[in-house]
């Protein structure tokens, strides 16, 4: 796809649909936007990530304390 | 019998570089209805996923991080995970089909506006499902929270990850009247 991304305007009172080029400031509010979400995402899976971890460390204590696989998971 | 249920407005996308969608450019959402639907038949560009989130703004607001959304979203068939933001400028929610969903299926979305026209914080309910024809599915459930006590005049929806809607992505927006 090396077309032009549009921005599709529909009015509706009159029912006119302008269909037009992202201008510079959409352009550029969609590259924060790309940023902004790069970032959460980062922060989300960082997130994900750390809480994997408790859990397998907690886990692997539980087992260090004697419990059975089948004992953990019923504690889930 | 009253008519309670009308369609505002539609609009299909007729070829694959549309980026954004506005629904009543200029502030055209008319105010003289309780709530809004807005029905999304959507599939997006992105690959490497079963679905695409969307992003949603309204009445062109892009700064002064107004918005707020909480999610529940599932890969497959069970629940997996939530997730929400606060404080942004943009809402992340909705679920619309990827483009790598098998038989050119497309997502199923939709966002509810209550009171949309009153002088409160505005609300929207969203469901969203991205199935296929192979048994993966990509779903949401979620509301957000935009802090502008003015109308609901404009809705500008894009796809998250994707760069452009896929052709014959469709929109409708109705109006919901309690009488």
């Amino acid at each position: 796809m090396t077309s032009e991304l549009t921005i599709s305007e529909i009015n509706c009172t009159t029912g006119e649909v302008i269909e037009r080029p992202l201008n510079s400031e959409e352009i550029a509010q969609r590259e924060a936007d790309i940023a902004t979400f790069a970032a959460e995402q980062a922060e989300r899976e960082a997130e994900l990530a750390s809480k994997a971890a408790a859990k397998a460390s907690a886990e692997a204590k539980l087992t260090a304390l004697g419990l059975t696989p089948e004992e953990i998971a019923a504690l889930r | 019998m009253a008519t309670t249920y009308e369609l505002i407005e539609s609009y299909t996308v007729p070829n694959s570089t549309t980026y954004g969608v506005t629904i009543g450019s200029g502030g055209t959402i008319p105010g003289i209805y309780t709530d809004l639907i807005l029905q999304i038949n959507g599939r997006c560009n992105r690959s490497g996923s079963d679905g695409d989130d969307l992003l949603v703004r309204v009445n062109g607001v892009t700064t002064g991080s107004i918005y707020k959304n909480r999610r529940l979203y599932a890969n497959g068939p069970s629940a997996s995970g939530s997730d929400g933001q606060s404080g942004v400028n943009t809402a992340y929610i909705g679920t619309v089909a990827s483009n790598d969903q098998t038989g050119s299926a497309f997502g199923i979305c939709t966002f509810y506006f209550p009171s949309y026209a009153g002088s409160l914080a505005k609300l929207m309910n969203s469901k969203g499902s991205a199935p296929n024809f192979g048994g993966n599915l990509a779903q949401t459930m979620g509301y957000f929270r935009a802090g502008t006590t003015s109308a609901i005049t404009s809705i500008f929806i894009a796809p998250w990850n994707g760069t452009y809607w896929i052709e014959g992505s469709a929109f409708y927006l109705y109006g919901i009247k309690n009488a």
